[in-house]
């Protein structure tokens, strides 16, 4: 066997063999891991806008100054999150529990049950055009979108959660990390889940009733009673118009509309312990009405029916009732038709599953 | 050679003179501020605060978990009558007025808040800035007064991470929230803890007691005299106790009713709150010495 001058220690076999095995560790080493699923790239922020349709005739939507504009990602990671159950303490309630789309984003129940069945004592405000909410909760006690959601979050009669166990568990998720990088470029914290949530709201926008229409020029868009009760709603022998005032029928003061006798619920008193205060509570949109039964701060009146009648009959003489709110001397047929009036304020489109 | 001895001597002489006069330097008067720094220290009678330790109080057994104090308005009384208040870097938030419904306009605080966790030993705060002098004592409030307690605990977190006004988010193990969202104030005075039921009260303490102080009205304010001198460009301290043992003097830790109170709560469900919340805060009143 002739040896190969560089390789006079090995025979021509062995130094093939030496070889192949060489060239085989190399091929190894450089193409194994270039066979290997390259690393996932993490996550970018999504700067896609999200172009608000704010309905036709309303002002435009109020956004805090600190707060970055809204986008696609914030917007959609809001939507999941309002309906995830895992924000709750046992995983049993999400926000859209008590706001449920079909009901105008509230639920017919006077009194909704959170974690464990708890009950608070108020009624779960609509959602209907939310993002023009100065205050939020009956008495006003939040000042904004996230701090109603912070506090329903921990509140133990709704979700019963605190933001550190929120945040560890969305943390955990097998999605949520990626869609707070997508959303925030960041990791999940309690601002952002915040934030998010207040994006969603913010959507949550509603102005096509019937009555819009009828606003807008379709005169048949109304009925003759539904017309009667529109007339009868802004008349100054209702007032109605006075409190359910401007495009959201809502002047966003609080009022007693004499719906207790005695006061149970202080309502406004508790944010500023004036006694003029008490028995008050933020007047609501009007808009969805016919869907978001049970009325008032409590859900005491369970049709719109019996709202109309209360009113009509001037109320229970509670000492700081308004004095718009009085005997109206409303026949039956004026009843019905206002109630009409109410129904027409009905958004079909805002009722839909998001 | 003489004359050169005599040159000699003379220069000395003067050398000596000079080197002399030039040590007789005159000592200029030094204005510039001191720093404070404003204990709080916790206690429970004339045992230290902890959260390990079971104190008597009341008769029974208790261990605390929490004590989470907001002091503001703090003004220094100087010798020659004047009075220094302590302030901060102005923060700019908005802040919901009082029955206003129209849009929360912004105000700009200058307050140095000071907000001191005791379970986490916290009890100590360093004011810069404190012009040098006598002093012969100290104003502050238990809490934060209006507008300041209207403004919105998120909104500091997004322009201040650290300032003591700044929503406790995440919340730091074994602080709680120190914000009502629902009500949107600050809760001025946490506390919280155990106490043992039995009727002897001397055995483990296993019953949770709390008490959130908080909303208008519900402020207490303390008046110290105490000398103390801040020196320029030097640390003082100025060392205030604060004795849980007072705070919750004469509450009956047997009674339901009297192991807790979040002044805010709905008077419907909560009838007890806001007056057991006065009573907190008249003791609170007493609850603070100079050391």
């Amino acid at each position: 066997m002739k040896q190969l001058p560089f390789l006079r220690h090995f025979t021509l076999n062995q130094a093939v063999a030496r070889f192949s095995a060489a060239l085989l560790l190399c091929v190894l080493v450089v193409i194994v891991p270039a066979c290997s699923p390259p690393n996932e790239p993490a996550e970018t922020l999504d700067s896609t806008p999200f172009v608000v349709n704010v309905p036709q005739g309303f002002p435009a939507l109020p956004i805090p100054g600190y707060e970055q504009p809204a986008t696609l990602a914030k917007v959609e990671l809001g939507r999941r999150l309002f309906s995830e159950k895992l924000l709750s303490v046992n995983g049993t309630v999400a926000c859209a529990t008590c706001h449920e789309a079909e009901h105008g984003f509230s639920t017919p129940v006077a009194v909704p049950a959170g974690v464990f069945g708890r009950r608070g004592a108020r009624n779960a405000p609509t959602l209907t055009n939310v993002a023009y909410n100065r205050s939020f909760f009956w008495h006003g006690g939040a000042v904004n979108l996230q701090a109603q959601a912070l506090s329903s979050l921990e509140n133990e009669d709704e979700m019963g959660n605190d933001a550190d166990n929120i945040v560890q568990t969305l943390r955990a998720h097998s999605e949520y990390p990626r869609l707070f990088r997508r959303a925030f470029g960041k990791d999940v914290d309690i601002l952002g889940v915040l934030d998010a949530i207040a994006a969603f709201e913010r959507t949550l926008l509603s102005g096509n009733s019937r009555y819009d229409r009828f606003e807008r020029g379709d005169s048949s868009a109304l009925n003759a009673s539904e017309q009667r009760g529109r007339t009868l709603f802004f008349s100054e022998r209702t007032r109605c118009a006075s409190c359910h005032a401007g495009f959201n029928f809502t002047s966003g003061a609080f009022e007693d509309n004499g719906n207790q006798a005695q006061y149970v619920d202080l309502g406004r008193y508790m944010m500023t312990a004036r006694d003029t205060d008490k028995g008050k509570f933020k007047v609501p949109t009007l808009r969805n009405v016919e869907r978001t039964a049970p009325y008032v701060h409590n859900g005491a009146f369970p049709t719109l029916e019996s709202v109309v009648a209360h009113y009509n009959a001037g109320g229970k003489r509670s000492p700081n009732q308004s004095p718009l709110v009085k005997p109206l001397g409303l026949t039956s047929s004026e009843q019905q038709d206002l109630v009409n009036f109410l129904k027409a304020l009905t958004d079909e489109d805002f009722m839909r599953p998001r | 050679m003489k004359s050169l001895l005599r040159l000699t001597v003379t220069c000395a002489i003067c050398g000596i003179v000079l080197f002399a006069s030039s040590c007789q330097t005159v000592t200029p008067v030094d204005n510039s501020p001191g720093t404070l720094a404003l204990n709080f220290m916790p206690m429970v009678g004339t045992r230290a605060f902890d959260t390990t330790s079971t104190f008597a109080v009341n008769g029974r057994n208790v261990r605390f978990l929490q004590g989470q104090i907001y002091l503001s308005n703090i003004t220094l009384l100087k010798s020659d009558g004047s009075t220094v208040k302590l302030t901060d870097d102005a923060l700019s938030v908005r802040a919901t007025a009082t029955g206003d419904t129209s849009a929360a306009a912004p105000i700009s605080i200058t307050d140095r808040v000071l907000y001191y966790i005791h379970q986490r030993g916290e009890a100590s705060r360093s004011v810069p800035n404190i012009p040098a002098g006598q002093y012969t004592g100290v104003r502050f409030t238990v809490g934060v007064e209006n507008p300041i307690n209207q403004i919105d605990a998120g909104e500091v977190l997004r322009l201040r991470p650290q300032h003591p006004l700044a929503l406790l988010s995440p919340a730091p193990s074994g602080a709680g929230r120190n914000w009502w969202a629902w009500n949107s104030g600050y809760i001025f005075a946490r506390i919280e803890g155990l106490c043992d039921t039995s009727a002897a009260g001397t055995g483990t303490p296993n019953t949770r007691f709390f008490y959130h102080i908080g909303a208008t009205g519900f402020t207490a304010p303390i008046s110290i005299t105490r000398s103390f001198e801040v020196k320029a460009n030097q640390t003082t301290t100025l060392s205030l106790m604060f004795d849980y043992a007072k705070v919750m003097a004469g509450l009956n830790l047997q009674n339901p009713q009297e192991r807790s109170t979040m002044v805010i709560r709905p008077a419907a469900s909560f009838p007890n709150d806001r007056p057991l919340g006065q009573r907190i805060v008249a003791n609170i009143g007493t609850a603070v010495s100079a050391q």
